[in-house]
């Protein structure tokens, strides 16, 4: 009887790495892997979200003061960006099932091309703006309008915490959704199937509910 | 009964037989390795460095004890020796010990498959793990922090002069380490299992570790988010608990111990898992009540999310909450408990061997019981209010830590040594190092038991004000530590030496159940020559001998064709 | 065993129908700020439409709708974060509630039956030029 590396009897898909038995086996479990990823990253969030809610509540007015200086404009550019973003990475999901590949890649690049217009909005100009009108934690912040400094102060905090975070993995997504760009170009033997894409679509659709629910927390609050 | 060692003989072949241990040996083929059974190696050894550092720091905390007046510390550098201690101890040994190391090994194995569900992300969980501990060395030689490893704000917000960002940026890595080896987890048990094992012919071992995953899963992200806004606060002003801001220091409280209370779990869980199984191998009967054992960790992983706040009795926290977390603490005693009487059951009527494993589930038993049992004068508010922040709290945290999880790790790794290996550790010394463990916990920790109600304050470096009351207390504790180091030094070095020079073991040295001992000894890199087909109840310790035989014929047929390739070269 | 189960392939007019709801939704949502319905109705209106929004885009774009029940129970685990925030809350919320009457000693050490309420027992140190006692001392 062989001791080593050789697989189990029967056939062998090549798609199939050597720890799972099938296929269906293997796109399963990738399938649930991603989402245990995906809940993670909720309770990463949602600890945030916890935060800002309790500050809210106990300094409303001031909140909304400093909610004032938030462009709603820019938010909703942002939201129908990142949803068109959502959009796009569902179709190259689509299209990766159907082995279309120049139609992914399109998609693809198309999802890259709005969470860079994303991040270029909110960075040039959200952003810059609160770092000209010294709105930006640290010893240049300076409050000229009504409200409590201290509170507004707390407000920018989870402001740019959250935003940041966000941000942040917004970045991540256009790096990973380039690296598959890359090897789908490549036809590198681990992204020929449609998995990887659909894994990278789960990632980037939870971006985009993170931002569902950071736009009307932020910019639409209430008095 | 037949032996635990082998003939000189199928000694030969054994050695000559392919496994994951000789299957490569380049150092490209170690540190790029996807085998869940190298990876638990590195695991092991990376652990082990990191426990070393720890005691070292509690040697030295407890070495400065002997006197009310200190002995040659700063306050400053007592302070950063306590929270190198804690850190090191908690997120670079506890919460990765048992399920980085012995459950990375066995979880495929005893589940029937050939390796993890994800085998690139578990190497790159200790990479992770290894970048971490890179940081928290260096913020430890750049002057380490004095914060505690509960990193308080606004103290380690604002006001601390020491490596705080470092020394958080390492725990949050760590973090992700283990996030990642839950997810692994989690799947694998979910979609792995080879035919025939259904949920119910799962090792409780398994059922332990699946608990532990849920938790590293859900409450790692939040401390995780936690330590990096303190991060933010020190690096970007971003004060979320800054008071000057009208930010409350208690919601880093809150937080930090949502994720740091159910932390406990994850270092105890995993040890619970492996008293089960010495407990059924070691009583030679199978575990009594599996249901209740198998459900019972997943209660405590439930429940165990929502008692965080008797951390945080005296904190300002509301009183009425208090009362809630307070009757939730008691209510998670109740699994453990289920627990400890089900392995009582065990052992009634069993045939005890007590061999090495078996004493240190024995010490596990009489110490975690004793550790939870003060948990619950803990979860008493009033008996807390009197009892917080002292030595009482530091002795019922370190029983069922030092006296459960690292007592059932050492118990496990002696279990599974031999499967590991493929070497029989000494067995004299293997019980001498238990009970020289296990006399110098208990000298170590019970007086601080009597401290604590005494009023000893904890993390504070001088006692003068009471010295005379405490210090003979201190020093009984500070020479069982010493007991105690010799006990825990003692496997590392006989452990390491039965690497090279220990007899070699047989596929099953200790006759136990499981799909664990029906392959080699150390295990071929695949796991298994065929894959298992599961027919048999967990534990299944009557029908064991007909099964053991088939499996020995089959061993000597097996043995017998290497043989002759043996003598083909 | 087959090689390829059906998976399910979602129809491009259901990812543009989704879209489409998705950004009205969002112009509800931008709408609904401007109008006045008390800041409780508002907080209730953009949190609900987004809960709405995330459900769709869970349920369509991630395809949790057409995935296994296994990964549908991994999706609510979502939910689990609202524990940290309840309770966090709960502590919040009751901090303020009053201590409960008859806990306190009747009498603040003084012997006195008649004593002020347990409110004032509670401060540490007393006013020393004290408002006119209820009772003589």
């Amino acid at each position: 009887m062989a001791t080593t590396a050789t697989p189990h009897g029967a056939h062998h898909d090549d798609r199939v790495y050597h720890q799972f038995e099938d296929y269906e086996q293997q796109t399963d479990s990738y399938v649930i892997g991603m989402w245990c990823f995906v809940v993670q990253e909720i309770m990463f969030f949602g600890a945030l979200f916890m935060a800002y809610t309790l500050y809210r509540w106990k300094y409303q007015d001031d909140f909304y003061q400093a909610r004032q200086t938030l462009n709603i404009l820019w938010g909703a550019v942002n939201t129908t960006v990142l949803l068109t973003s959502s959009f796009s990475m569902a179709l190259a999901v689509h299209y990766a099932q159907q082995k279309k590949q120049a139609l992914q890649q399109a998609c693809l690049f198309f999802t890259l091309l709005c969470a860079c217009a994303f991040l270029f909005v909110k960075l040039y100009f959200e952003w810059a703006e609160k770092f000209r009108l010294h709105h930006v934690m640290g010893p240049q912040f300076h409050w000229t309008g009504s409200g409590s400094p201290a509170h507004i102060q707390l407000f920018f905090s989870l402001y740019f915490g959250m935003t940041g975070l966000h941000g942040v993995h917004v970045l991540a997504g256009i790096i990973v959704i380039g690296i598959l760009m890359f090897m789908t170009h490549k036809n590198y033997p681990s992204v020929r199937d449609y998995i990887p894409t659909e894994l990278v679509g789960l990632y980037w659709h939870f971006v985009d509910i993170v931002w569902i629910f950071l736009f009307p927390l932020f910019y639409l609050m209430p008095k | 009964m037949s032996t635990k060692a082998i003939s000189q003989e199928e000694t030969s072949h054994i050695a000559e037989r392919k496994n994951y241990l000789n299957n490569g040996s380049s150092i490209s083929s170690w540190l790029l390795t996807f085998d869940h059974k190298r990876i638990a190696f590195m695991y092991l050894i990376s652990i082990s460095f990191f426990f070393l550092i720890g005691a070292i720091a509690a040697g030295i905390v407890r070495l400065e004890l002997v006197s009310p007046n200190g002995v040659m510390l700063e306050n400053e550098t007592f302070n950063k020796m306590f929270s190198a201690h804690g850190i090191t101890m908690v997120f670079f040994f506890l919460v990765p010990s048992i399920p980085a190391t012995l459950g990375n090994f066995l979880l495929p194995i005893m589940v029937g498959a050939r390796d993890l569900a994800f085998p690139r992300m578990n190497l790159l969980s200790w990479y992770l793990y290894v970048i971490a501990g890179i940081l928290l060395l260096l913020a430890v030689f750049m002057g380490g922090v004095d914060t505690g490893w509960t990193f308080y704000t606004p103290f380690s917000s604002l006001y601390s002069k020491t490596q705080v960002t470092l020394a958080v940026s390492a725990a949050f890595l760590a973090g992700f380490s283990s996030i990642l080896t839950g997810i692994n987890f989690i799947v694998t048990v979910h979609k792995m299992r080879c035919p025939g094992m259904t949920w119910d012919r799962l090792p409780l071992f398994v059922w332990a570790m699946y608990a532990t995953s849920l938790i590293m899963i859900l409450g790692t992200p939040v401390v995780a988010i936690t330590l990096l806004l303190v991060a933010f606060e020190r690096v970007f002003s971003i004060g979320v608990f800054s008071p000057e801001l009208g930010g409350d220091p208690v919601l880093f409280q809150h937080m930090f111990w949502f994720y740091s209370h159910p932390a406990v779990y994850i270092m105890v869980l995993p040890g619970m898992g492996v008293i089960s199984e010495i407990m059924a191998a070691f009583s030679r009967k199978r575990v009594f009540g599996y249901h209740f054992v198998a459900y019972s960790s997943l209660a405590i992983a439930a429940l165990g999310f929502i008692v965080w706040g008797h951390h945080m009795f005296v904190s300002s926290q509301s009183m009425y909450q208090g009362i809630v977390f307070s009757l939730v603490s008691f209510l998670v005693a109740v699994p453990s408990a289920i627990k400890v009487f089900n392995w009582t059951a065990t052992m009634y009527k069993g045939n005890i061997d007590l061999s090495t494993p078996m004493l240190y589930a024995l010490g596990f038993l009489g110490l975690f019981v004793i550790g939870g049992l003060t948990g619950l004068y803990l979860a008493c508010i009033g008996t807390d209010v009197h009892l917080t922040g002292t030595y009482f709290v530091v002795a019922h945290f370190h029983f069922v830590m030092v006296g459960g999880s690292v007592t059932a790790f050492l118990g496990g790794l002696h279990f599974w040594w031999p499967k590991m290996f493929g070497r029989m550790y000494p067995e004299f010394w293997g019980k001498m190092a238990a009970l020289i463990t296990f006399v110098g916990f208990i000298v170590t920790f019970m007086p601080q038991f009597i401290l604590g109600f005494l009023g000893m304050p904890r993390r504070y470096h001088l006692y003068y004000f009471a010295g005379a009351e405490f210090q003979p207390y201190h020093i009984m504790s500070t020479a069982g530590s010493s007991v105690l180091a010799v006990g825990l030094l003692m496997p590392a070095l006989y452990l390491t030496w039965s690497l090279k020079y220990g007899e070699p073991a047989s596929r099953n040295p200790f006759h136990a159940v499981g799909l664990e001992w029906t392959t080699q000894s150390p295990p071929p890199t695949e796991n298994f020559d065929t894959p298992p087909v599961v027919t048999w109840e967990a534990y299944d310790y009557g029908e064991m001998e007909a099964h053991e035989a088939h499996l020995d014929e089959a061993e000597l047929e097996e043995g017998g064709e290497a043989k002759k390739e043996v003598e083909k070269l | 065993m087959s090689e390829h189960k059906d998976h399910h392939i979602t129809p491009i007019s259901t990812l543009v129908g989704t879209f489409l709801t998705l950004v009205v939704l969002m112009a509800l949502t931008i709408f609904s700020s401007k109008i006045d319905l008390t800041p409780l109705g508002n907080n209730i209106a953009n949190l609900g439409i987004a809960f709405v929004k995330a459900t769709l885009v869970v349920r369509i774009f991630m395809g949790l709708a057409y995935s296994s029940k296994l990964a549908k129970l991994f999706g609510l685990a979502g939910f689990v974060w609202l524990v940290l925030m309840g309770i966090t809350f709960g502590d919040y919320a009751t901090r303020k509630w009053e201590p409960v009457h008859g806990w306190y000693a009747k009498d603040g050490g003084n012997g006195n039956p008649n004593d002020p309420a347990p409110t004032e027992q509670m401060r540490v140190n007393p006013d020393p030029n004290p408002p006119a006692e209820k009772t003589e001392e």
